[in-house]
C-alpha cells in the first residue's frame, strides 16, 4: 500500500494530504472509501493536496473524476492543489484540468472555497 | 488372517456382525452364497437366519451381477431390495436381517489392498493392544495411511479413513463435516458400520459436543456420556438419539508459514473440518487407540488439505486456459496485412503488460481512398479492461457502415456513463486519412501522436476532447489537418511514454520525440524497431505496469 492520506480540517475546508501513488489496487480503493466517508459526514468542501504525489494511472485519475462526481452529487466541492507538472500533464492530455478547479498552492486552495 | 488380495483381484470382503473382516476372492462364478452345502460352497455364513441357497454373484465375463437364489428375508444391495442388479464396486451386499453379516463387493485394482490393511488392524486391535502387537498396529496404519495418500479419488480415501476411525472406535456411525460459510457444518460423508452409506439427511450428529471440540480446538473422547460433562449430557441430539459414547476430532491444516518452526510450536493452519464418531454403546479407548485416533486426524486433515490445494491448482489451471483463450482471441481481433492499404502505410504491435490487455488498435479502408485507424487504451488493465476493448472495437466498427464517428464515441460515451459500476474509461484516438493527405481526426483524451517530418517532429492531435466514460456531457469534435507525403503518424498508448526502468523513472514523451527524430527516412518496421528497443534498454527488464502499444501510419502520397 503506497498512498498515505493525511486529513485536517482549516477555515472549514478539509484537507487531505496525499502522499505516494494513486494507481489500481488498495490505493485507489481506500481514497474510494475516504471521500465516500468525508461525503457521508456531510462535509462540503474537500481540498486534495497532492503535492506529493508520485504517480498516478489510468484508474488513479478515474477515481479522481469519480469521486468528483459523487461531490456534486451531494453538492460538494472537490477541489486539487500543488499539481506536480505529471499530474498536470495527465490532466492536459485527458482534457479533465477543465473538470478541476486547481489552485498551484494549498492556502489559495483553501481561499478559493470562500469566494 | 487373510492374505493380502494382490492386484486387480476380484472378491467380497465380508464383515461379520462382530466387526471382523475377511477378504474372499472371486475365483469362479457364478459364486455361491448361502448357509451351507453345495449351494452355498464359495461363501458359508453360519446362521440360521440365512437360507441354505441365497444368493449367487455370476459375471458375463465383463461385468458382475448380483442375484436372489432364494433368500428369505431379500436381498438387499446397498439398502436396496434386488432380485437382480449389476455390482459395482463398493456395493455393499446385506440379506434383510440385523445385527448379521454384510459383504462389499470389490473389484477394482487398488480397493482391495486398503481394506485389508484395515481389517487387518482391525484383528489385531481386538486381541492385542499392548506391546509387539501395537506396534505392528501402528505400523500397520502407517501403510494404510501411505496407501491413503495414494492414487485414490478423495471420497474412497475419505470413506475408508472413516471406516477405518468407525473399527479403530467401535462406534455405530461416523461422520466428516465440512465448514461452510455461514450456519452448521456440511456433512460431506456419513458411514455406518461396516462400510455402510448414511444418507447425510437423517443424520443428527451432536452439535453440542462438536462445538465444545471446536471451542477447545482439540479432540473431545467421550467413552460413556454418562459420566460426561452436564453440557454434553443435556444435549438434546444426544438424549434423542441415545448416545453413549462421541469422539469429536477437529481437523486443521498444517501451518506452512512457520516452516522455521519446530513441530512443537508449529501453529495450527486453517480449519478443514471434523471428524466426528458417535455410538449407543459405551466405549473403552486404549491409549493406543486414542493415538490411532490422532493419527488419523491429522492424516485426514492432510488429506483434505492437499485435495484443497490440488483443486485451487486445478481452479488456477482452469483461469489460465481461459485466459489463453482470451489472449488468442484479443490479438486475433488485431488487423491482419498491414501494407494492403491505399496510399498508406501501417505497421504496429500491441504488447499487453498481462496475459491480456487494456490498448487495441485497429485499421480499415473505408472506400473512396479513405483508411480508418484507431488506438484506444481502456482504464486498468488486464481481463477486465480487455472486455471492454472488444466492446469499443465492435462499436467503432459502426464507421464501416457509414456512421458518423463522432456520434459513435458520444455513444460509446453515454453507454459508459450509463454503466457507471462498470468503473472504467477509455481513452481513443481514431484518425481517417484521404488518398489527397487531408488528415481527419477525433482526440477522446489520448496523447497526440507524434508526427515525423522533413522540417522535424510535431504534436498535431493536442485539441481534443474528455475521455469516453467519464464525463455524461462530453462532446467529442473532429479536427482536420493535411499531411505530405512522408510524413509519419507515430500513435501511442502512455505505457510507452510511461514505461518505467527499474528505479521508477519514466520513459517518458521528450525521450520518444527525440528518438523518432532521426528516423524521417526509415522503413516502418525500422521505425517500430527502434522504439521497442530503445523502451527495453530503459526499461532493463523491469516489469511493465501498462501495455504497451505502438500504431505507426504513413501517408505515401
Amino acid at each position: 500500500m503506497s498512498l498515505k492520506i493525511t486529513e485536517r480540517v482549516v477555515d472549514g475546508v478539509t484537507v487531505l494530504a496525499l502522499d505516494g501513488r494513486i494507481v489500481l489496487g488498495d490505493e485507489t480503493n481506500e481514497f474510494r472509501e475516504k471521500i465516500k466517508n468525508l461525503l457521508a459526514e456531510g462535509r462540503k468542501k474537500i481540498l486534495l493536496n497532492l503535492d506529493n504525489i508520485t504517480l498516478i494511472d489510468s484508474t488513479g485519475l478515474g477515481t479522481l473524476v469519480s469521486a468528483h462526481h459523487s461531490a456534486s452529487a451531494r453538492g460538494a466541492y472537490l477541489r486539487l492543489s500543488n499539481l506536480g507538472s505529471k499530474f498536470q500533464e495527465v490532466l492536459q492530455v485527458t482534457k479533465l484540468l477543465t473538470v478541476f478547479d486547481v489552485s498551484p498552492t494549498e492556502a489559495e486552495g483553501i481561499k478559493s472555497f470562500s469566494n | 488372517m487373510p492374505e493380502n488380495a494382490p492386484s486387480g483381484e476380484v472378491g467380497v470382503e465380508v464383515i461379520a456382525p462382530g466387526g471382523s473382516r475377511r477378504f474372499v476372492r472371486i475365483e469362479e462364478t457364478p459364486f455361491l452364497i448361502g448357509r451351507s452345502g453345495e449351494t452355498a460352497k464359495h461363501l458359508q455364513l453360519k446362521d440360521p437366519r440365512i437360507s441354505r441357497q441365497c444368493a449367487a454373484i455370476v459375471s458375463d465375463g465383463e461385468h458382475y451381477f448380483l442375484e436372489d437364489r432364494g433368500q428369505r428375508h431379500g436381498l438387499f444391495l446397498n439398502r436396496e431390495k434386488v432380485s437382480r442388479q449389476e455390482l459395482t464396486d463398493g456395493d455393499v451386499i446385506s440379506f434383510g436381517v440385523e445385527n448379521f453379516f454384510e459383504l462389499i463387493f470389490q473389484s477394482a485394482q487398488h480397493d482391495s489392498s486398503i481394506p485389508e490393511l484395515l481389517s487387518r488392524i482391525q484383528n489385531i486391535s481386538a486381541s492385542d493392544t499392548t506391546g509387539g502387537g501395537g506396534l505392528h498396529k501402528l505400523n500397520l496404519l502407517l501403510e494404510a495411511t501411505s496407501l491413503l495418500h495414494s492414487r485414490l479419488p478423495l471420497e474412497a480415501v475419505l470413506g475408508t479413513m472413516l471406516d477405518h476411525a468407525i473399527s479403530v472406535t467401535d462406534a455405530d456411525r461416523g461422520y466428516l463435516l465440512e465448514p461452510v460459510s455461514q450456519g452448521p457444518m456440511r456433512i460431506r460423508l456419513a458411514r455406518g458400520r461396516g462400510g455402510t452409506r448414511l444418507s447425510a439427511a437423517e443424520s443428527a450428529p451432536s452439535q453440542t459436543a462438536i462445538q465444545q471440540a471446536l471451542e477447545q480446538q482439540e479432540s473431545i473422547i467421550t467413552e460413556d456420556l454418562a459420566h460426561a460433562g452436564a453440557s454434553l449430557q443435556a444435549a438434546e441430539s444426544i438424549i434423542a438419539q441415545r448416545l453413549r459414547a462421541v469422539v469429536v476430532i477437529p481437523l486443521y491444516a498444517m501451518s506452512r508459514a512457520s516452516t522455521t518452526d519446530s513441530a512443537v510450536q508449529a501453529k495450527r493452519g486453517e480449519f478443514l473440518g471434523v471428524v466426528y464418531l458417535d455410538s449407543r454403546r459405551p466405549a473403552a479407548f486404549s491409549r493406543l487407540d486414542r493415538r490411532i485416533l490422532d493419527a488419523l486426524g491429522v492424516e485426514a486433515a492432510s488429506i483434505l488439505d492437499n485435495a484443497r490445494l490440488v483443486e485451487k491448482e486445478r481452479e488456477r489451471e482452469r483461469m489460465e486456459q481461459q485466459l489463453a483463450i482470451a489472449k488468442d482471441i484479443q490479438q486475433a481481433l488485431l488487423p491482419r496485412g498491414f501494407r494492403d492499404f491505399p496510399h498508406v502505410g501501417i505497421t504496429g504491435v500491441n504488447l499487453p503488460c498481462l496475459t491480456v490487455g487494456g490498448d487495441y488498435f485497429d485499421v480499415f479502408t473505408l472506400g473512396d481512398g479513405r483508411t480508418a485507424f484507431i488506438i484506444a487504451d481502456v482504464s486498468g488493465k488486464g481481463l477486465g479492461a480487455a472486455l471492454l476493448t472488444t466492446m469499443l472495437q465492435g462499436a467503432l466498427s459502426g464507421i464501416r457502415i457509414g456512421i458518423e464517428p463522432a456520434k459513435i464515441f458520444s455513444h460509446i460515451n453515454h453507454f459508459l456513463c450509463e454503466h457507471e459500476d462498470v468503473e472504467r474509461y477509455a481513452t481513443m484516438f481514431l484518425g481517417i486519412l484521404d488518398d489527397d493527405g487531408h488528415f481527419y481526426f477525433i482526440n477522446a483524451g489520448h496523447p497526440s501522436p507524434y508526427l515525423i517530418r522533413t522540417a522535424g517532429i510535431d504534436e498535431p492531435c493536442c485539441d481534443g476532447s474528455f475521455p469516453v466514460g467519464l464525463m455524461p456531457d462530453a462532446e467529442f469534435t473532429s479536427n482536420e489537418i493535411k499531411l505530405a507525403p512522408g510524413d509519419t503518424l507515430v500513435l501511442f498508448s502512455d505505457g510507452v511514454t510511461e514505461a518505467m526502468d527499474p528505479d521508477d523513472n519514466l520513459y517518458g514523451g521528450p525521450r520518444l520525440r527525440e528518438l523518432l527524430g532521426g528516423l524521417h527516412e526509415a522503413t516502418l518496421d525500422h521505425v517500430q524497431k527502434t522504439v521497442l528497443t530503445s523502451i527495453e534498454s530503459f526499461t532493463r527488464g523491469a516489469p511493465q505496469a501498462d501495455d504497451i502499444t505502438l500504431l505507426l501510419v504513413r501517408y505515401r502520397g
